[in-house]
């Protein structure tokens, strides 16, 4: 156990000394993106006071929950944000769809009740007009808001409350991003994160520098020649690395949250450690690219182009909205994960959705680690 | 035994590194490991710290086999890499205390023996600055200091003076003087045969991964002291002088460097007057000419066909 301590006590003190200054680059140069980015593109993100989008309307469901629905459409809330127009069928949505006299057409089949109530799987359809990625973020958004409302409703009605009053969990709508109350990201608060993750995902840099420098250096070698055991000189390498680097990225939360008032949510907790697994996720990577490269400049460039790919799917530079067919692209990009996970955690997206990513994360990282110290065992043969 | 090495064998894919060496080292010795680049020293070195695989034979060091207790016999061994080995962003200093932890050191006994290791290499007024100031002499002797500092049984030193200046050459060979009075058995790697020659007790020359003679300095000379080696200062060269000196008989190789003619043949009389003669025949002329007693790089050159630096 010493030896790693003198190991990533080591590497700590390499990295705050780097001649290149790369410490300083990590840090200086997210926190002058956010701030350019977040004033430059700012428009783009000021949503201001939204119109209501017009929506249409059919309800087939004659059901209780149609008539939850019904009520629903109808709250105060709701108004503000829809501009609700019924129509008789499908065909005439679609018409008033393609004439973009509706922004979106919501569809409630007559089986939806029935579906609800008997615990099977139940579907609201949603049409959204192309290229209406907020508004129809926005629909989704309050329709959701709505079945969250009804599970509760269903709930009763399953206890035996012939006709339950319905309300909409607390506070459901307020807390999305895309409400009235001003929950969403504005540009500052969206380069924070995207600014935070890109600048992490260069930590590969410092993992394949470590993983080189072990395996592929003289110094390297001689340590491997004390009387370290195999996988020590890794996980102290490792260690070092991901202190230096979420030490890096505390100082960018803390400074954009207190110089430019970028919001981190109320749950630090777990955007904490969504930063910690992503910082060893990217020290990870960058070890298993020397692993399997061994070479350490052909490693590098692979690395820059790969970040600068994850970035872009991720939406990291601009917001990219790719056709549904091919959104699943956008999942081979771990700062896509670590981004849908904090953008979750911060304006209270899925939870569900936040364990997957973290899920998916963590298994990045064992696979890099089990790679990692398998090329360091592979090295001595 | 201090070292012993078993039938050792070493292979990458078709090539034979390392052909059934077997080799012993008495504790207190210094022991050189002579052969040109290829030759399997230092494969040899990796496999006694057990950072390459065996993959035929055993080597036991200290009494135990380094296969399996690899860490309990590497605390008690010093290296000092072919290659730099230090980091540049830590201190002289900082440098030799890393290794020492790595080697269980810490407190106060590790600064002292900080301080003892800088002060053997002669870094002590630098013990405070970045190695990326000092000279290659300087940086040669930080790479000594941090194989010394946990006073290790035995010292491996992979061509330590490649490539520096004489002052710290000089300092070097002195301190490893030092070592071998001190009773440290060190193993010494060099293709400096005056280096090998001037340090070392025992010698093992080694080509193609097969120890090929082994024995102190004076046995070694002794199986070329039929041969002598001779060297010719001319004018006038010209190439024809190597082809009309090889026809003589009894020379073994001739090589001409610049205007100097070193030719390796057999004791026999009149060699010297052959010599002249087929130089004078190719139309050059002898300068001064003189006999050498034999040394490793003629032993080498007798053994192996080549010099060291082929």
């Amino acid at each position: 156990m010493s030896r790693i301590i003198t190991i990533a006590r080591r590497t700590i003190v390499q990295n705050l000394r780097d001649t290149g200054n790369a410490l300083g680059q990590m840090l200086i140069f997210p926190i002058l993106l956010i701030f350019i980015l977040g004033n430059a593109l700012a428009p783009m993100y000021d949503v201001g006071n939204v119109d209501p989008t017009v929506v249409g309307y059919l309800n087939e469901d004659s059901g209780p929950m149609g008539r939850l629905a019904d009520e629903f459409m109808n709250m105060p809330e709701v108004k503000d944000l829809l501009d609700v127009r019924p129509v008789d069928s499908v065909t005439q949505g679609n018409n008033l769809l393609q004439d973009m006299d509706i922004t979106a057409l919501i569809h409630i089949p007559g089986d939806y009740s029935t579906k609800v109530i008997a615990g099977q799987e139940a579907e609201i359809a949603i049409t959204v007009l192309p290229g209406r990625t907020f508004r129809g973020a926005l629909v989704e958004t309050v329709m959701e808001s709505f079945i969250c409302g009804s599970n509760a409703t269903q709930a009763m009605l399953a206890m035996g409350n012939p006709q339950p009053e319905y309300r909409p969990a607390h506070g459901t709508i307020e807390d999305q991003p895309f409400s009235v109350s001003g929950l969403m990201p504005d540009a500052m608060d969206y380069y924070a994160v995207t600014m935070l993750v890109m600048i992490v995902m260069y930590g590969t840099m410092y993992g394949a520098y470590g993983m080189a420098a072990n395996n592929l250096y003289p110094v390297g070698r001689r340590v491997k020649a004390s009387p370290v055991r195999p996988g020590e000189q890794y996980i102290g390498t490792t260690i070092g690395n991901v202190a230096t680097i979420f030490v890096s990225s505390l100082v960018i939360i803390a400074f954009s949250h207190f110089a430019y008032g970028v919001n981190w949510g109320d749950n630090l907790f777990l955007i904490l450690l969504i930063t910690f697994l992503h910082v060893i996720l990217a020290v990870g990577l960058g070890s298993m690219a020397i692993a399997v490269m061994r070479d350490e400049k052909r490693a590098s460039v692979l690395i820059n182009l790969l970040v600068i790919a994850w970035t872009f799917l991720a939406g990291g530079y601009f917001k990219i909205t790719l056709p549904s067919a091919f959104s699943w692209i956008q999942y081979f990009s771990p700062s896509f994960l670590v981004q849908t996970a904090l953008f979750n955690t911060i304006y209270g997206g899925p939870f569900s959705q936040t364990l997957l990513m973290l899920a998916a994360m963590i298994g990045i990282i064992l696979l890099s680690g089990i790679i990692g110290i398998a090329a360091e065992r592979r090295s001595g043969q | 035994m201090l070292v012993e090495m078993k039938n050792l064998v070493k292979r990458y894919g078709n090539n034979l590194a390392v052909d059934n060496v077997n080799l012993e080292i008495a504790e207190g010795e210094v022991f050189g490991l002579l052969g040109p680049n290829g030759a399997g020293k230092t494969t040899i070195i990796n496999m006694l710290l057990g950072l390459t695989k065996v993959d035929g034979g055993e080597i036991i060091i200290f009494g135990k086999r380094v296969n399996g207790n690899r860490e309990d016999v590497s605390k008690h061994i010093g290296i000092v890499p072919q290659e730099l080995a230090i980091y540049e962003d830590l201190t002289a200093a900082e440098n030799v205390a890393f290794f020492g932890r790595l080697y269980g050191l810490k407190g106060k006994l590790l600064q002292q023996r900080v301080a003892e290791a800088l002060a053997f290499t002669g870094l002590s007024d630098k013990r405070k600055e970045f190695p990326k100031k000092f000279s290659g002499g300087m940086k040669r002797r930080l790479n000594i200091a941090c194989a010394l500092m946990h006073r290790p049984r035995l010292i491996i030193m992979d061509e330590p003076t490649v490539g520096i200046d004489p002052q710290s050459r000089n300092h070097i060979l002195s301190s490893v003087e030092d070592l071998h009075q001190q009773g440290s058995t060190i193993i010494y790697t060099s293709h400096y045969m005056e280096e090998v020659e001037e340090l070392c007790t025992r010698i093992a020359i080694m080509d193609q991964g097969r120890v090929i003679a082994l024995g102190s300095k004076e046995e070694l000379k002794e199986l070329v002291s039929s041969e002598e080696r001779i060297v010719v200062e001319l004018a006038g060269v010209n190439y024809t002088v190597v082809d009309e000196v090889r026809k003589i008989s009894g020379v073994k190789d001739c090589i001409l460097t610049d205007s100097t003619l070193t030719v390796l043949a057999s004791k026999r009389p009149s060699l010297i007057s052959s010599i002249v003669d087929a130089i004078t025949s190719a139309g050059a002329e002898v300068i001064s000419l003189s006999a050498e007693k034999p040394t490793l790089e003629s032993v080498f050159l007798t053994l192996t066909g080549k010099t060291l630096r082929d």
